[in-house]
């Protein structure tokens, strides 16, 4: 490819694949930003931090992990400037985010939850997301992050585990109590 | 694996169907523990995707993401990718997503055999922890009697140098506990099925998310 043919291509490609892949990365950002406006802003900053270094990403096929990545830190940093990190009674109130109609009580369960899946480690975060949000399998969500199906599968595991192992989730979640 | 972990499995994983799932809970002679681990894996199901499908973008949201890369010039590196017809590729020799935890995963379920379902064994998130992977590469090769050429070449000197370059900057940490139930998981030792849906012991509570990949922060 030489430089005049190829960035056309190349800008059309990238656009592509952030819109196709929008609404996770919308959701990695608001798993630990709880508020909508601030998550699309997060996005927004992290699709074109990472446009402008893409001559870092020696895999194109990484692109979608590399964004999610991007996203989280971001919406870390804008948590960590926006107040203090909350004390875990605390979290419970951050409700600002647009959910789909329901019960008050139900609000509360999916905040906890989705904040729950924010404090994994990214990949597996991105994986149980596009597991249940998007209802992909493994070799779906693997073709999507450039990933090997068995990847996904001891990522997706983790993460279940994990977040089964966590006593806030199991409370939001109203599954019965595990000993750690 | 038993059968009603195999079908709960696969319904996790997207394999199976929701339908398959439910039925284990008519199955009479499943055991009173297997029951409840079925109620437990649909709940989580349950609130897992009612939670994630609750959040929705901004509407427009993706058409204002568009609109701002249209104003956003050019990269300030141009990727050194190949077109392969329509796709574009990385050149031979870039390092592919995921290569050091496959890497990882070969060595310890691919050339061992081991019996141990993978996903309940955590080698200290993406390689972190410096004694517990050595621990496991030595585990590994002590009980298959499985030839270094097993592992991807190169694969384990990779590993360490991310794992001392972590220890350096302080993300070590829980070496022993974590190897020692690691260790304990690749012997057989542990106790606690069912592997795919019981927390492992492994995943060290406390243990703070890390972005494993992904460009820099700030």
């Amino acid at each position: 490819m030489s430089p005049e043919q190829d960035l056309p291509d190349l800008a059309e490609w990238f656009e592509k694949k952030v819109v196709e892949n929008y609404a996770l990365f919308f959701s990695i950002a608001n798993q630990i930003s709880g508020n909508s406006h601030e998550a699309e802003e997060i996005v927004q900053e992290a699709v074109l931090k990472t446009w402008r270094n893409l001559g870092a990403l020696e895999d194109p096929s990484a692109l979608v992990g590399w964004v999610a990545s991007a996203a989280r830190n971001a919406a870390l940093d804008a948590r960590r400037k926006r107040r203090p990190e909350p004390a875990e009674s605390e979290m419970l109130d951050s409700t600002t985010v647009d959910f789909a109609p329901g019960e008050p009580d139900d609000a509360d369960e999916r905040r906890c939850i989705l904040e729950e899946i924010g404090k994994l480690p990214v990949n597996q975060a991105a994986v149980v997301t596009l597991r249940f949000m998007e209802g992909l399998d493994l070799n779906q969500i693997a073709g999507r992050l450039g990933l090997t199906g068995n990847n996904v599968r001891v990522r997706l595991h983790r993460g279940l585990e994990k977040l089964r192992s966590s006593r806030r989730l199991r409370i939001a979640a109203g599954l019965s109590e595990e000993s750690d | 694996m038993s059968t009603w972990e195999a079908i709960l499995e696969d319904y996790l994983e997207g394999a199976g169907s929701r339908a398959a799932a439910e039925s284990l809970r008519f199955r009479i002679a499943l055991p009173a523990e297997a029951r409840q681990e079925v109620e437990t894996v649909l709940r989580l199901a349950d609130r897992l995707a009612d939670a994630t499908q609750s959040v929705r973008p901004p509407a427009g949201a993706a058409q204002r993401l568009g609109d701002r890369l249209l104003l956003a010039g050019l990269p300030d590196v141009r990727p050194n990718w190949v077109q392969e017809g329509s796709e574009l590729v990385a050149p031979d020799g870039a390092s592919r997503p995921g290569a050091d935890e496959d890497a990882v995963n070969a060595a310890i379920e691919g050339a061992s055999g081991l019996t141990t379902p993978l996903p309940t064994i955590e080698p200290g998130g993406p390689a972190r922890d410096l004694t517990a992977f050595n621990e496991i590469a030595a585990a590994v090769r002590r009980e298959s009697s499985a030839p270094d050429a097993a592992i991807p070449p190169g694969a384990i000197d990779r590993l360490r140098t991310k794992l001392a370059e972590a220890q350096e900057r302080g993300e070590g940490g829980a070496s022993s506990i974590v190897a020692r139930r690691i260790l304990a998981q690749l012997r057989g030792e542990a106790t606690r099925p069912p592997a795919a849906v019981r927390p492992p012991d492994v995943l060290a509570a406390g243990e703070e998310p890390e972005d494993g990949e992904g460009p820099p922060k700030g």
